[in-house]
């Protein structure tokens, strides 16, 4: 797996011509290779073109200062893909990657909601899993969402 | 007279209406096995409902999430008196684990929102402790359920030992 | 002809499950289908950052009742790549056969349910007559019928005594020759083809662009088992097959579902016959060192992907689940427009739908 993983970063950073800030394994299957934000939609159309790989999901997860994007690609054998970017928590605006890979439309949908990412360009950036009576600026996977919600449940005990 | 004849009508053959609050489907899965060839309801007269309108007994499955709050008090609003509610499964009994420790959408058993006349608790409960329990509460109505019941007992392995276990626990 | 929106669910005679769909239809075609979730959202991401591992594992499992392992077993697996733990060989077979016999429980549940959809009840019926058979030799595993258990992080829970092998192998011998049958009414019955040909189409391509897993995909003719891509546990040592059907329609999911079948009775024979002896567990550190990874496995409705991360303490600090379910919606809505109304039932249910699986 590693010589596989080095072969496919080197063949990765010959072919693509754009800024990969960095490259690297994770996991025993994973490349993760680090973008920045406003290359994702190149990148992704790339990683999806070269065949290899088709879009599993979209992750986000929030490490403070930014919230962090994960979009995990799949293939037929390893390794598979996963291009990690990352937003200012105070400006969490990225190009939505839909209109090119119609399979992320749910995966943005649910990132928008529990984290306030906003997808420009989505065609329909709807609430998915939280309720109709759920306030609009209240993201539950956020750090200072995840801390409130340990107090109350302290409370209810 | 009426009351009688509801009364008669609701022990012999209750008709069943299934609500599923956000339960994770298994108790939904065994509700649905009970009515199969191998468990049987229906020779108790039991039939699945689409209709809570249809319904003397209402089978809820699962945690009470916030978005099915709502229409589970119009499903139990809408179903006629006189009717009772059964708990099926532990999340539909406490709505643990979903509930606390770190759940915001979760609010909690199915008594939350309804009176709940039975519990029947189990991860999921087999279907003959689903058919079990609701004779348990008809057999509260009617004496004559009571021997159907004790007739029932029987065919269970292991159900007497567990019944005076769960008799000592109670009191 | 004008056109008129009407709603399904969330409480609905044909649902067993609350979701709403609120489908315009100009006489009998769909024109467009608008899908509402989140009636079963449980916030099983959030809670899992509060809870220990184990404790994380016991809740993972509870996110879907028919394919619980799955979760179970991927979680698992997902903590030991984080240790860097290697799990003893007989244990890997073990949580293999009892992956296959939950696919078998859960295509015979689909089989029935699809039957029902279609108005033969009497397949129904003896479908999960026949599921049964399965239920009790998980039951006789494990101890449940559902939610076994039987995954922890280092091994197994319970172990497989010669009694246990024997009335196994015995129930397989039953499996065999009921899911022959199967394949002959899936392929043979005219009233069942009748409802099932050209019904539900969804084209190679739509399948790719869309991302759809499992027998969604495979009855569209993409070859993509996470089995087969990222083979684990007991998988690289047994034999079988990638089923496809090039039909791509409701017929060609069903005989993909139906050989699968067949596929997991011969896996698990294979399972039972190569058992190591050996321990069935390890011990695990209950604190993770920091890292992330990411963990894949073919659910009987299509590939489960989770992502973790660890910090370090004995929480961890990210789960994302991806279930087969939300990946195959984009699909089954593509699937319905255009498509008569009278049909929308079994193109839906063609998917195998598990909303409890899809909101978490």
């Amino acid at each position: 797996m590693p010589d596989l993983a080095e072969q496919t970063i080197n063949i990765v950073r010959q072919e693509y011509q754009g800024d990969i800030q960095d490259a690297g394994t994770m996991g025993l299957h994973e490349v993760v290779f680090t973008v920045p934000a406003g290359d994702i939609v190149a990148f992704a159309t790339y990683v999806l073109n070269r065949g290899w790989w088709h879009l599993a999901t979209i992750s986000g997860q929030d490490l403070g200062e930014v919230i962090q994007l994960l979009y995990h690609f799949n293939a037929n054998e390893p390794p598979s893909v996963t291009i990690k970017t990352s937003v200012p928590k105070a400006a969490p605006k990225i190009a939505s990657i839909t209109p090119a890979i119609p399979a992320a439309t749910m995966y943005e949908r649910e990132v928008h909601d529990l984290l306030g990412v906003q997808f420009e360009g989505h065609p329909k950036l709807a609430r998915l899993v939280l309720s109709d009576d759920w306030p609009d600026d209240v993201f539950p996977l956020r750090l200072e969402e995840l801390a409130k919600q340990a107090e109350r449940d302290k409370e209810k005990e | 007279m009426l009351k009688k004849m509801l009364h008669w009508a609701i022990c012999k053959s209750p008709w069943v209406c299934h609500i599923n609050g956000g339960s994770c489907n298994n108790c939904d899965i065994e509700v649905v096995a009970a009515l199969m060839p191998r468990f049987d309801l229906e020779r108790f007269g039991i039939l699945l409902q689409g209709s809570p309108r249809h319904a003397d007994v209402l089978i809820c499955t699962g945690p009470i999430t916030r978005q099915i709050r709502d229409r589970a008090i119009r499903i139990y609003e809408q179903t006629p008196d006189p009717k009772f509610v059964i708990a099926v499964g532990t999340c539909a009994a406490s709505g643990r684990p979903f509930y606390g420790d770190g759940s915001y959408n979760v609010l909690g058993g199915v008594d939350k929102i309804m009176p709940v006349h039975m519990y029947i608790p189990g991860c999921p409960p087999r279907p003959d402790a689903i058919t079990y329990g609701v004779l348990k509460l008809l057999a509260v109505l009617d004496p004559k359920v009571d021997k159907l019941l004790h007739e029932f007992e029987k065919t269970i392995p292991g159900i007497e030992e567990s019944v005076q276990a769960g008799v000592q626990v109670g009191s | 002809m004008g056109r008129i929106t009407f709603p399904i669910g969330p409480q609905h005679p044909a649902l067993k499950e609350p979701e709403s769909f609120r489908i315009t239809a100009e006489g009998e075609r769909v024109v467009d289908v608008d899908i509402r979730l989140g009636y079963v959202h449980r916030s099983i991401e959030a809670s899992c950052i509060h809870r220990n591992y184990v404790r994380g594992m016991y809740l993972c499992e509870r996110v879907c009742g028919i394919c619980s392992h799955s979760h179970n077993n991927t979680f698992a697996r997902a903590v030991e790549s984080l240790l860097q733990l290697e799990v003893p060989r007989r244990a890997k077979f073990i949580r293999t056969l009892v992956c296959e016999l939950e696919r078998i429980h859960s295509h015979l549940l689909w089989l029935g349910v699809a039957a029902h959809e279609v108005g033969f009840d009497t397949l129904f019926m003896y479908v999960w007559r026949d599921r049964e058979v399965v239920m009790d030799m998980l039951e006789t595993i494990s101890g449940n019928r559902c939610h076994y258990g039987m995954s922890t992080i280092g091994g197994v829970k319970f172990d497989l005594t010669p009694e246990i092998i024997a009335k196994c192998k015995e129930g397989l011998d039953v499996l065999d020759e009921r899911t022959e049958y199967y394949q002959k009414v899936a392929t043979e019955e005219g009233t069942f083809l009748k409802r099932v040909e050209g019904v539900g189409i969804l084209t190679e391509q739509q399948a790719r662009d869309l991302g759809a897993v499992g027998p969604t995909t495979r009855g569209s003719n993409v070859p993509y088992d996470a089995r087969r891509a990222f083979p684990h546990d007991a998988y690289p040592e047994v034999e079988f097959d990638v089923i496809t059907s090039d039909l791509c329609d409701v017929l060609g999911r069903t005989i993909v579902r139906v050989l699968e079948t067949k596929q997991s009775v011969s896996i698990c024979r294979q399972v039972l016959d190569k058992l190591p002896d050996g321990d069935i567990q390890v011990r695990a550190k209950p604190r993770v060192p920091e890292g992330e990874t990411v963990v894949r496995y073919e659910a009987p409705r299509g590939e489960l992907i989770y992502y973790m991360r660890s910090d370090g303490s004995d929480k961890p600090a990210r789960v994302k689940v991806r279930t087969p379910s939300l990946a195959n919606w984009p699909a089954a809505i593509a699937m319905l427009e255009g498509a008569y109304v009278a049909d929308v039932p079994i193109s839906i249910a063609s998917i195998d739908p598990c909303m409890s699986c899809t909101d978490r």
